[in-house]
């Protein structure tokens, strides 16, 4: 399966989920993981590399895309679809022509926002550009970087538009100092803790979409 | 209670007093001093500056002296284009004249046995390369193509976002698509 995480805009902590997902996944599932970096900011490889020095061993393996066109074959990419493992995408937050096959076939997309004006309405480009390119990919919205202690006005009206496109999981990912130290090897309790809640839910959802056990 | 409310009526009607006083003296004063005001007519004006003015036809224009800078852009270079062509033309023909001369001898002369001879000759590389440059220019053109779609997809995403609440400067979005 494909599992792609991606929005509009840089700084959402799009990388810092995906991190914590594969770690979080690697823990709970027998499937084996295979991370790609398709960002060209390779944030989450240079971070995989990083952590190299540590006695911990790896999770799993991640991969860099560097080239303009990775699907042009297109068969590579519906045999990751097709996989028993799991194959998790991390984006940029800019939008590329070239991400447009991968937003398509991915089985899920899971887009992390935040309810600032600017994620906010980029969050509804994105949602847009995918029924644009008529992405069959399902769309799980995740709270990111959430301040439990404050009363986000817009939060009502955009949960409503949001889920007209997708699913908006119940638990947000909450604003936490414990993630901003996360590596690739392992979740320590507080970051797991921090994620327990969301990314059960999202795996509950994947596992009944389609009718499997991660 | 009973003392504010008077002292704002009383307030009030001072105003409303000096209002008047205003209006029946000053104001006038202002009125008359715009009457007092000097009257110009043109008429006078342009009889006293009749000697200066001078017609200035097309051909003053085009004798102006103006600094070198002035004719670095030409503002119609179509013109200059098509003088240019027509001192062309004459040696376009002779040229036009002489391929065909030669396409006319190579027709006539021993052409059915030199012209399979220079495609012979023609080096393999070069017949193996002429595909693949096509290839390399076609799967170019397909992804600069693929790319403006892509942008235009992308701009018609950005536009079809609309901005439906602003509750304090949160701002709530809605997609018309």
């Amino acid at each position: 399966m494909i599992i792609t995480f991606a929005t509009q805009k840089g700084g959402t902590g799009k990388t810092t989920l995906a991190i914590a997902f594969a770690n979080y996944i690697s823990a709970i599932s027998d499937r084996k993981i295979n991370v790609f970096d398709f960002d060209y900011q390779k944030s989450f490889y240079h971070k995989w590399k990083e952590d190299e020095v540590l006695d911990v061993p790896k999770l799993y393996d991640v991969e860099c895309i560097d080239e303009e066109q990775p699907f042009a074959d297109f068969e590579t990419l519906i045999n990751l679809k097709d996989s028993n493992e799991i194959n998790l995408f991390d984006l940029a937050g800019t939008l590329d022509a070239k991400y447009s096959d991968l937003l398509i076939y991915s089985d899920f997309i899971v887009i992390p926002f935040e309810y600032s004006d600017v994620s906010a309405k980029s969050t509804l480009v994105f949602v847009n550009m995918l029924g644009l390119l008529e992405s069959e990919a399902e769309r799980i919205f995740i709270r990111s970087k959430y301040d439990k202690g404050y009363k986000y006005l817009n939060q009502e009206g955009m949960d409503t538009e949001i889920t007209k496109y997708g699913i908006l999981l119940k638990s947000p990912v909450f604003k936490r100092n414990c993630l901003q130290t996360i590596d690739t090897r392992k979740l320590t309790y507080e970051q797991k803790y921090a994620v327990k809640k969301s990314f059960g839910e999202l795996i509950e959802h994947i596992n009944e979409t389609l009718e499997i056990t991660i | 209670m009973i003392k504010i409310s008077l002292c704002i009526l009383a307030v009030y009607l001072m105003y409303y007093a000096g209002n008047i006083l205003y209006d029946l003296f000053l104001k006038k004063e202002k009125e008359n001093y715009k009457e007092e005001a000097e009257e110009f007519s043109l008429s006078e004006i342009s009889e006293q500056y009749e000697d200066l003015t001078k017609n200035v036809g097309i051909e003053d224009v085009e004798n102006l002296n103006t600094p070198k800078s002035f004719n670095k852009n030409i503002i119609h270079p179509d013109s200059i284009e098509g003088k240019q062509e027509r001192q062309d033309l004459q040696h376009l023909r002779e040229q036009f004249e002489s391929e065909q001369d030669i396409d006319n001898f190579q027709n006539d002369g021993g052409m059915s046995e030199d012209q399979p001879g220079i495609s012979d000759t023609l080096p393999s590389h070069i017949e193996e390369n002429i595909p693949n440059q096509n290839t390399d220019k076609s799967s170019l053109t397909v992804s600069k193509t693929n790319k403006d779609k892509f942008r235009n997809l992308l701009n018609l995403a950005e536009t079809s976002v609309q901005l439906i609440a602003n509750n304090n400067g949160y701002k709530t979005y809605q997609s018309i698509m």
